[in-house]
Order: structure tokens, then sequence, then C-alpha cells
């Protein structure tokens, strides 16, 4: 042993005492402590609830990502999927998970418990808490009114109308005004706020009323640069879901439509144009010139690649 | 007033020194000693600086005093608050902290030989005690960190994990590791 550790400071207790009193130091307050520990946990609470929030927008936004109606807009599911996915909220979700992670780990005894246990209880409450929050429908709120608040940022109800507004694609958005006087015409208002004469002659009956209804609508039209150019002929009327928080019944039914859309208008077109039974593949020549002097012995439609793919779910 | 108290207990000697100032020389007369050590073996070798770090300690210590809490162990808590000032020293001197274990690898060497590990986990006595001093100093920090407070400052797995802020568990791997690689360095000697 050393010097230093065979006399190891006899006056350090009175050194030690008289800074104290030279000094003034007192310890600090039980208060502040506590204060110090209940700020960690809040700010834990905080970043599990912010982390909650992130998912139930991203479940909502990832339920809601217009898969039931996706073959109408993109070539396949996974172009769909990696075009839809919620990676903002999904990534900020994470994010939260980290800083609840160091949160808890700062407190008096996070040390003490396992990493499992600390990822897993600040994913665990999120999970839960977003599950509530989703249920409540606040996803849906949250999306919305960042969209609004936020310009720069792309709610799920932008991201639709983003794929839906296309005229050029045959897809628009937005709400019949009036009926006109032709049986088979209605004025239609996108959401650009472009008029259109829709003719609805090859559309189901229920599709009619929806879109007679002036509900804000989804519509599938057939577009020819042969066409008159705010003549548009429906194929397919779907409901705008994005005016509250959708549930799953809706998301199903909306998917059902589709299918029960996309049979009923294939019937109308193999009708209308029987030789489109040949044309039924994606990689199959484009079709002859559609006559666009009778409507009743042709099908518009029949151009619309929706109703030409082979999709397993919805052949017969 | 202090004289009249036989031996009580760190909690008791804790909350008589919230009440009054002159009860915490207790605290420094119990861990002055074993707290010098513990700083020496973190390498701090000069005496003046070891002596600055100590008080630090002890001021820190007591400016602290309402944030421990009797539940735990406050030999623990009291080394936790050494360790993190002798790594503040060294981060204010700016050098690498080294071990300077020499002078105590008798006493790590009994301690390992006499270990519930069993046979597996022993060291050869034959190896030099200087020898083994040189390979702790080799080891890294975060080994040797609980090497020391484990074999030295005779510390449990809980009072570890809590002066090194870590998982009870995580202290368990790391004595496991720390040991393994022990002797892997020892090798080289014999």
């Amino acid at each position: 042993m050393n010097d230093t550790q065979k006399q190891p400071h006899r006056n350090l207790k009175d050194v030690i005492l008289s800074r104290l009193e030279k000094e003034g130091i007192q310890p600090r307050s039980r208060f502040y402590w506590l204060s110090h520990e209940y700020a960690l946990w809040l700010v834990w609470g905080i970043t599990v609830l912010c982390g909650a929030l992130s998912l139930s927008v991203a479940s909502f936004a990832s339920l809601y990502i217009g898969y039931a109606l996706y073959e109408a807009s993109h070539n396949n599911f996974l172009t769909f999927v990696l075009d839809a996915l919620p990676y903002l909220w999904l990534v900020a979700f994470f994010l939260m998970i980290i800083v609840a992670y160091f949160n808890l780990r700062h407190t008096k005894r996070g040390y003490r418990y396992p990493m499992l246990l600390v990822v897993g209880s600040s994913i665990g409450f999120s999970i839960l808490g977003g599950g509530f929050l989703h249920w409540l429908g606040a996803g849906w709120y949250f999306d919305k009114m960042l969209g609004e608040i936020v310009p720069a940022y792309q709610s799920r109800a932008k991201f639709e109308e983003e794929i839906w507004q296309k005229p050029l694609a045959g897809r628009l958005i937005g709400q019949a005004i009036e009926p006109i006087e032709a049986v088979d015409s209605v004025v239609f208002m996108d959401a650009n706020g472009v008029y259109w004469h829709l003719n609805t002659t090859e559309l189901r009956e229920p599709d009619i009323k929806l879109l007679q209804s002036g509900r804000r609508v989804r519509i599938l039209a057939a577009t020819s640069s042969e066409f008159a150019e705010d003549l548009l002929y429906v194929c397919a009327v779907f409901p705008w879901l994005l005016d509250h928080a959708p549930g799953i019944k809706e998301w199903r039914n909306d998917r059902a439509e589709f299918i029960e859309n996309v049979k009923s208008s294939r019937d109308i077109v193999r009708v209308l144009r029987p030789d489109s039974e040949s044309v039924e593949t994606e990689d199959a020549p484009p079709p002859v010139v559609i006559s666009k002097t009778n409507p009743t012995d042709s099908s518009h439609c029949y151009n619309l690649s929706v109703f030409k793919r082979v999709r397993p779910k919805i052949e017969e | 007033m202090a004289a009249e108290i036989a031996s009580p207990g760190d909690n008791e000697v804790v909350k008589l020194a919230l009440q009054e100032r002159a009860f915490f020389g207790h605290i420094v007369e119990r861990y002055q000693e074993k707290l010098s050590r513990y700083i020496t073996r973190l390498g701090i070798k000069d005496l003046d600086d070891r002596d600055d770090v100590l008080q630090e300690v002890f001021i820190k210590v007591y400016r602290n005093l309402n944030d421990y809490d009797n539940r735990y162990s406050f030999s623990a808590w009291i080394y936790r608050i050494a360790h993190n000032e002798a790594i503040s020293w060294y981060r204010k001197k700016k050098v690498r902290p080294e071990g300077n274990l020499v002078v105590d690898s008798e006493e790590v060497l009994a301690f390992f030989n006499n270990e519930e590990e069993g046979a597996a986990e022993r060291l050869d006595k034959k190896i030099n005690a200087e020898h083994l001093g040189e390979a702790l100093g080799q080891l890294d920090s975060k080994y040797r960190d609980v090497l020391i407070l484990r074999y030295f400052e005779h510390l449990e797995y809980e009072e570890i994990s809590d002066v090194l802020k870590l998982p009870t568990g995580t202290v368990g791997t790391l004595i496991h590791r720390a040991k393994k690689q022990l002797r892997e360095l020892l090798q080289k000697y014999e």
C-alpha cells in the first residue's frame, strides 16, 4: 500500500463539514428530486402518447390506403403498397419508441429493467393507446387536421385526391351538380372545380343513385381523344369515405362494391362488345377504335384497363 | 450528540444528517477510506487529485442526500456518485482511465479461487500477482469496472447494477465475460 492509503485523509471530515458551512451548501429538496423523476416519467408518458397517436394515424392510413380500389389506380398490389404506406408515421412511431426507451432508462430505477421490458412496455403501451385512439377515430382526425394546417403534409385525403383526380386516366373525384335534361346525363364538378358532362348509360342502378345523391364520389370514367372534351362515360361510382373516420365495415363494403362493379361492368362490356372476350390480359394489343356514334351497341368502358385486366380475386 | 449513537445503520445516519449537518461527518468517516481506495483503483493515482475528487464526491453526496432512496443500498448509491465523479474528472483532464490494481492482486486471486462459480472459473494460484494486475489493467474498462466492484469492493450484483446503472443480468454477463477475457490475457504469462 502506498502512503495515502495508509493515512487516509484524517481531516477530510472537518474539511468537508467546514466547506459545507462556509459555502452554505444545503441538500437539494426532496421536491427537486421528485419533480426530476416525475418529469422523466411525464416525458416518457408523452412520448408513448405521441407514439400511440403516430400509430393511430399509421393504422388509419394503412387500413384506409385505398386498398379496396387499388386495381383502379395501380398496376399491381406491390406498387400500390409502396406508394401508399404511411412512412412518416411509421418513422415517427419508431422515433417515439427510441425516445421513450431513453427516458425510461434515465428514470431512477430505469436501468434495472431489461431492455426487452423497457422497449416492450413502450411499444405495448403505444399499441394499446394507438388502438384506443384509432377506435376513437383520432387517427383520421389528426391526419385530416394536419393536412389542413400543414400544406406540405400529405393527408390520406390528399393522397386519395392525388390518385383519383386524374381525368386523363379516367379517374375523378367530385360531386354531381344537377341532372341535365337528357335522361342519361349528369353535370359533375371535380375536385379542381372543372365541370364535366357525364354519360351514365353504362352505370349500374345503385351507382346512378349514388351519383345523383349529390355526395362526394370517386368515379371511373372512359376517356378518349375521340370524345367531346368535357364528356365522359361513367363506368363505376364509389363513395368518398374520407369525410369521416371510415370503419373496417365500410372499407370492406367499399371493396365488395368495387368487385361487384367490375364484374357487372364486365358483363355490360361483354354484352355491348362480344369481341372483348378475346382481350383479357394486359399484354394484349390495344382495342380497335371504338364507335362513338352509337353507344348502345358499343361499350366505352371497354377501354378502361381495370375492366380488361385479369385479376384473380375479381374474376368470376 | 453524534457520539450517543452506537453504529447506526447508513439509513439512520442519512436521516440524521438531513436534520443536522454534523452527522454527515459519520458518513465521511465511514466511507472515506473505501471511496479513496475505489477512486485509486479507477486510476486516479495522484494524491492531490484523489483528495480533490474525494472532496467533491462528499460535497455531492451531501447535496444529493434527499435523492437517496432508503429502500436500496446506500453503499451502492455513494459508490455511484464516486464513480461518476471519477469519470467527470477524467473528462475534465481529457485522459483515459487506467486501472491501478497491482496492490490488491493477491486479494483478487484469493477471491477468484474461492468463488462459487466453480473450478472452471478458478485461476492458477501460481500466477504472479504483478501479471494479474497488468492483465486487469489491459481489460476493457466495462469489464474492469465490474471486476473492481465485485472482487475488490465486494459489492453484490444488485449493488453493482446500481453503481453502473446496468440491469442485474447484464452485470452477471459482464463479470462472466470479464473473467473469460482475463483468463485469456493471463495465458500469455503462463
